[in-house]
């Protein structure tokens, strides 16, 4: 007799090998596995449905449409599309929400990264810092918003004037929200502030996963500080700061909140995103198929960010 | 066993039956009313509503609230386009008015009006700006007066006057003294989203009159009519005598940073905006009415419009769409009623009735109740325009205030003109 089984495996072995819960050997499953995979993601094919394929269908539908008010609505086609690429305000927007949502990117995720790698020199001293600062990311936005408008405000009431004019720079001082440089400026370093915890999250993340022998060598080896972190950290680190590059730029493309309260759009339409221009037109002017057809461009861009860093992570996953 | 359980079943069915009755007379007896309105706004509502209860114990007011963000009129579209069927909602926009009437969702109650009364409550005037298309929908409740302007009386005694300017010329000669007397910025122009439109309304209505403000707001002539010119040329006249600071700072500035300029940095003067000053003054400055500060009356430009006022108001619509549309009037009757006018003075707020007993008021509102009797009243046209014209009717003028110079009138007037024709 051999001491080697050559039987073929019961139905569910394989799963009981992989140390999921399945029936024991020699019981035949009363549902074949794949029907027991689509019952246990009912619930969330169902609750996603409802949540966000209906709303974009939804969307999608509406933007057909010209609604103003409660009048009767009228199908257009694509006639609100045809008008978006012709409006010049909804031109201008796409040009402020690109220049916000790299903005922002670059400067949470520059100071998040360089504050993760900076504070992993002393990981346990540094743990309260880091805290404080991962904490703005648990603000709300409108909140930061509301934050930075006391920083912003003109005259000596402004924070950020009055500290200029306490050390003796009170030229420098100006109404930052009334211009449309300043304004913009002002907008992307509030939502800066409010998003450099999630990157700094993350790369601290990474750069804790480096491994610590990698970096006892280059010390050992006589590596500086400044050398270690250049060439040994921020290439390792990478993972986690791409996924915060990415996080950010998607959260940027869709901001609304900071916009509507810190600047309102303005001055003159300065500092208006996609998704405030999506608000004005749905909520304030009524347009909702015309707003519909803002927010479905939007969606695309979101896609279009989104699709080929999804697309990466899977292969990761393969 | 059999008759025991039929009679069961009837019972049962009789029983189901009466509750069924009863839960239908409650419901008859049920007034609905959709407002987006909070905090002392609502407040007031909830008042008038339990005086109402006291007085008609047979009626329950039910006050369903749509939470909205910026302009609360898409919180109420959705709300109407979702299934609510209101028997009152409540209302500050003539153009969201006649909005809601076009869809059929309000009932004229100008039959109501006459048997209860109402005209021994408001005047001509109220019922001419309540009114769409020849149907009075409902009554205006709340009042602000928006063509007073908010200052310091101490700022004037200064520069050696003891009251508040009567004349425009008058009123543009006080900024230099004003500046020399080291003041910063004679008006706190709040430009940064709709505040800056307020001087230019009360002179398009002290210049052309209430038919100009209506006509223009219904488009019945062109925003390039040179009456309107000559509003925005008097606009302009005030940026001419420098009246403000650079437009980087007015259009940073919000007219709550405006009102801080003003009571608390006191490096501003004047300021013009709704009421919502007088609570301010009083709970977050600790100011006194009418000694600390002091509300004027825009001054005269003598082409016989000077009494008449731009306002706001807060009204409350009745709609055909509700189960109780008696409830509905009593409701509006009481509202109007020396009890509903008292309860509203009481909590800070003008009313358009004349019920009320006027010494309730502070000496400002009381000042601002006598200017709205001296003439005609008209609403704001950040209300009377429709939404898709407001906003660019405001931006035109954000634009204007950064290069107010003649040259600039005509073209201002010609982009509003052109998004007018678009909005209606």
């Amino acid at each position: 007799m051999s001491a080697v089984d050559t039987r073929l495996p019961p139905p569910g072995a394989r799963a009981a090998h992989r140390g999921s819960p399945g029936p024991a050997p020699g019981r035949r499953a009363w549902m074949p596995e794949s029907a027991t995979a689509l019952l246990l993601l009912t619930p969330v094919i169902l609750l996603f449905g409802l949540s966000v394929i209906y709303p974009v269908i939804e969307t999608l539908r509406i933007s057909f449409w010209e609604i103003r008010g409660l009048g009767r609505p009228r199908f257009v086609g694509f006639d609100n599309y045809l008008r978006l690429f012709s409006d010049p305000v909804f031109l201008g927007t796409l040009w402020t929400t690109l220049i916000f949502t790299v903005g922002v990117t670059i400067v949470a995720v520059t100071i998040g990264w360089t504050i993760a790698l900076l504070c992993a020199f002393a990981p346990r001293q540094t743990s309260i810092f880091r805290l404080m600062i991962f904490a703005t990311f648990g603000i709300s936005e409108a909140v930061a918003g509301y934050i930075w408008i006391g920083i912003f405000r003109p005259g000596d009431a402004g924070l950020l004037n009055g500290m200029l004019s306490a050390i003796g720079l009170a030229d420098l001082a100006q109404p930052w929200l009334g211009g449309a440089n300043s304004a913009l400026i002002a907008l992307i370093i509030t939502a800066a502030w409010s998003a450099v915890g999630l990157p700094l999250l993350l790369s601290f993340a990474s750069v804790q996963a480096i491994p610590r022998s990698i970096l006892e060598a280059a010390y050992m080896d006589g590596a500086k500080p400044l050398a270690m972190m250049w060439h040994i950290m921020v290439p390792l680190s990478l993972p986690g700061a791409r996924v915060a590059i990415f996080l950010t730029l998607l959260s940027s493309l869709r901001a609304f909140d900071i916009v509507f309260v810190l600047t309102a759009g303005g001055p003159a339409r300065a500092t208006e995103t996609v998704g405030f221009f999506m608000y004005r037109e749905s909520m304030t002017q009524f347009n909702l198929g015309y707003g519909a057809a803002a927010t479905i461009i939007l969606l695309i861009g979101v896609l279009l960010v989104s699709t080929p860093a999804i697309a990466q992570r899977t292969k990761g996953a393969k | 066993m059999r008759s025991y359980r039929t009679s069961t079943v009837v019972a049962l069915g009789l029983g189901l039956a009466l509750l069924g009755t009863s839960a239908f007379a409650e419901a008859a007896k049920d007034i609905t009313l959709l407002t987006w309105l909070g905090g002392p706004d609502r407040k007031v509502l909830d008042t008038l509503v339990t005086g109402f209860q006291a007085k008609h114990p047979d009626y329950k007011v039910k006050i369903n609230v749509v939470t909205s963000q910026g302009d609360a009129r898409g919180g109420m579209r959705t709300a109407l386009m979702g299934g609510e069927k209101p028997d009152l909602v409540t209302n500050t926009w003539p153009a969201f008015r006649k909005e809601l009437a076009d869809a059929g969702i309000l009932r004229d109650v100008t039959p109501v009006w006459t048997s209860k009364g109402w005209d021994k409550s408001l005047a001509k005037t109220w019922r001419d700006i309540s009114t769409t298309g020849g149907s009075v929908y409902g009554i205006p409740y709340i009042f602000g007066y928006r063509s007073g302007i908010w200052y310091v009386p101490a700022d004037l005694q200064k520069i050696g006057l003891q009251a508040f300017p009567t004349s425009y010329d008058d009123f543009l000669a006080t900024f230099d003294p004003l500046r020399k007397a080291g003041f910063a910025e004679p008006i706190a122009m709040p430009a940064k989203v709709y505040a800056h439109s307020e001087w230019f309304e009360t002179l398009l209505m002290r210049t052309g009159g209430p038919g100009l403000v209506t006509d223009l707001g219904a488009h019945k002539i062109a925003w390039t009519d040179p009456k309107v010119a000559e509003a925005l040329r008097q606009y302009a006249r005030l940026f001419g005598a420098k009246c403000c600071g650079d437009s980087k700072l007015m259009y940073a500035t919000h007219w709550d940073d405006a009102a801080d300029r003003i009571f608390v940095e006191r490096k501003a003067n004047f300021l013009q905006i709704g009421m919502w000053i007088n609570a301010r003054a009083i709970s977050q400055y600790h100011l006194k009415p009418g000694t600390d500060y002091s509300l004027g009356k825009f001054p005269a430009l003598g082409r016989g419009f000077d009494n008449a006022s731009i306002i706001d108001a807060k009204e409350i619509l009745a709609t055909g769409i509700g189960s109780n549309p008696d409830g509905a009037d009593a409701f509006l009757d009481y509202v109007l009623s020396a009890d509903g006018a008292n309860i509203i003075a009481k909590a800070g707020f003008t009313t358009p009735s004349s019920s009320v007993d006027a010494s309730i008021y502070d000496p400002v509102a009381a000042a601002s109740v006598r200017f709205v009797n001296e003439g005609d009243v008209r609403f704001v046209l950040g209300d009377l325009l429709p939404g898709s014209l407001v906003d660019e009717y405001r931006l035109a003028l954000q634009q204007f205030i950064g290069n107010p110079t003649e040259a600039n009138i005509a073209p201002t007037l010609e982009r509003i003109e052109a998004a007018a024709a678009r909005a209606y």
